[in-house]
């Protein structure tokens, strides 16, 4: 009979450990009572057997916090209504998406036209525009970027890159401490975007790819209404704010011009 | 904690369906040993609540095409091994802060046993065993997974994740200080 080497020792010692003693017994070529036998005539076995069972007791990880357990699943579980829609849009046939797309394009192309014949019949829609975004910008933590041209109110045809572009309020979301600050952040700023839209602004272009990226991500189309800095658990992050329907999805990134890595995502449910 | 008497799989499929609250409940049961797993791959505890958290968004965005074929368990921890695994190599490409080591000078030198105390925690000596055996060694030992299971997850012979186990632990425990030193490991090989 030959004689155990250490590592199969070890190997027959994790095995039973894990209650798969016969089972690696077999699959090492012994029969289990054979290895069994073998096993216990091994010196100082004991002492080995307790040393591979300390390990286990030694990588327990703590159980999280009842708070940062929360705040985990809450951040997860928010996104249920992104899991329907993915399986519901999974379902849709073909032709349906098709004809949606087919929609939004002639939808787009309408909306279009009507903006164009107003910037015509309507020499001072520009004034219109920068009143509203003064009466949005009314809130001292709500501010526009001088530089950025909303697409509204692009001379000429706007390029392929400019139609894609995102565009949003920029707001300074301030300094926050946990999610809920960021969602009570944005449930007071979310309050006035309903007459604020025509106040959006190109987002840094630097920004945009991870924009389209948790847009994307989270399931959803990029309708961004909030876009600004911040500083999260003490870490400087961007803050995106997208509306789905009559929610939004609140998202925190670090990093948002390159590794675009999330901190927190949620949804908001105003008026639930 | 859920009353609810549905198994991860009657769970899953109800998630699937869109069913109302059953997410919750599937994430509430796993959400810490998904931890527990991240937490041992990547070694510190930031790192784990990104990849953690990465992971339960990633079941609740893929839960809707969980068709049941698979066990939920296979499913879930390979999700959560991926998300540590991807953290772990964005890690790997981030520049790291360069320590700032405590100024000891003029204080008395601290015992051997002492600083190798201070320094052979769980999270350095997990950082020294190859990533293979202690992805597998937390998938059982945190996350209960069995051997089988275990083989799905990371698409491996059962034999494999044995093996690895083993080896991992050994290593641990001579990484732990519960050892027994490699050259006296026990054998009753005549030599």
């Amino acid at each position: 009979m030959d004689a155990l080497t250490p590592e199969t020792v070890d190997e027959l010692l994790s095995a039973e450990l894990d209650a798969e003693f016969d089972a690696a017994a077999r699959d090492l070529g012994y029969a289990p009572a054979i290895a069994r036998e073998l096993l216990d005539a091994v010196p100082d076995v004991d002492a080995r057997r307790a040393a591979l069972a300390a390990t286990r007791d030694a990588i327990a990880v703590p159980p999280l916090t009842d708070e940062r357990r929360q705040e985990l699943l809450t951040h997860a579980t928010g996104s249920t209504g992104v899991a329907a829609v993915d399986a519901q849009r999974a379902r849709r046939p073909l032709v349906a998406r098709a004809l949606g797309v087919a929609a939004i394009v002639v939808l787009l192309a309408g909306v279009g036209a009507v903006l164009a014949t107003r910037g015509h019949n309507h020499p001072k829609s520009q004034d219109s525009a920068s009143d509203a975004r003064a009466t949005a910008g009314g809130s001292a933590s709500v501010s526009t970027s001088p530089s950025a041209v909303p697409p509204s109110e692009a001379k000429g045809s706007p390029s392929q890159e400019q139609q894609n572009a995102f565009a949003s309020q920029i707001v300074d979301f301030g300094a926050l401490a946990d999610a809920s600050a960021l969602r009570g952040r944005v449930e007071t700023l979310v309050g006035g975007l309903a007459s604020a839209d025509a106040a959006r602004t190109e987002v840094d272009p630097e920004l945009q790819p991870c924009v389209r990226q948790q847009a994307a991500a989270h399931g959803i189309a990029p309708d961004l209404v909030l876009a600004g800095p911040a500083r999260y658990r003490g870490q400087p992050a961007e803050v995106f704010v997208f509306r789905r329907g009559g929610d939004y999805l609140v998202i925190a990134v670090r990093d948002p011009t390159s590794a675009c890595r999330l901190l927190v995502s949620q949804f908001l449910h105003p008026g639930r | 904690m859920s009353d609810d008497t549905r198994s991860d799989r009657q769970l899953a499929l109800a998630a699937a369906r869109a069913e109302r609250g059953a997410i919750d409940l599937l994430l509430a049961r796993h959400v810490d040993r998904i931890h527990a797993v991240c937490r041992r791959i990547l070694g510190n505890e930031q790192d784990a609540l990104d990849a953690c958290q990465e992971a339960l968004l990633a079941i609740t965005r893929g839960i809707g095409s969980f068709d049941g074929r698979a066990q939920f368990s296979t499913w879930c921890y390979r999700v959560a091994t991926n998300a540590a695994l991807d953290e772990a190599r964005r890690r790997a490409r981030r520049p790291s802060p360069i320590a700032v080591l405590p100024d000891h000078r003029g204080d008395p030198e601290p015992a051997t046993d002492e600083r190798v105390a201070d320094v052979v925690d769980v999270d350095a000596a997990l950082a020294r065993v190859p990533e293979e055996f202690r992805v597998a060694v937390a998938l059982r030992d945190l996350a209960g997974l069995d051997y089988a299971e275990i083989a799905a997850v990371l698409d491996v012979p059962a034999g494999t994740v044995r093996s690895r186990i083993a080896r991992g632990r050994a290593a641990l425990a001579g990484l732990l200080g519960n050892r027994t030193p490699a050259g006296d490991r026990p054998s009753n090989q005549t030599l």
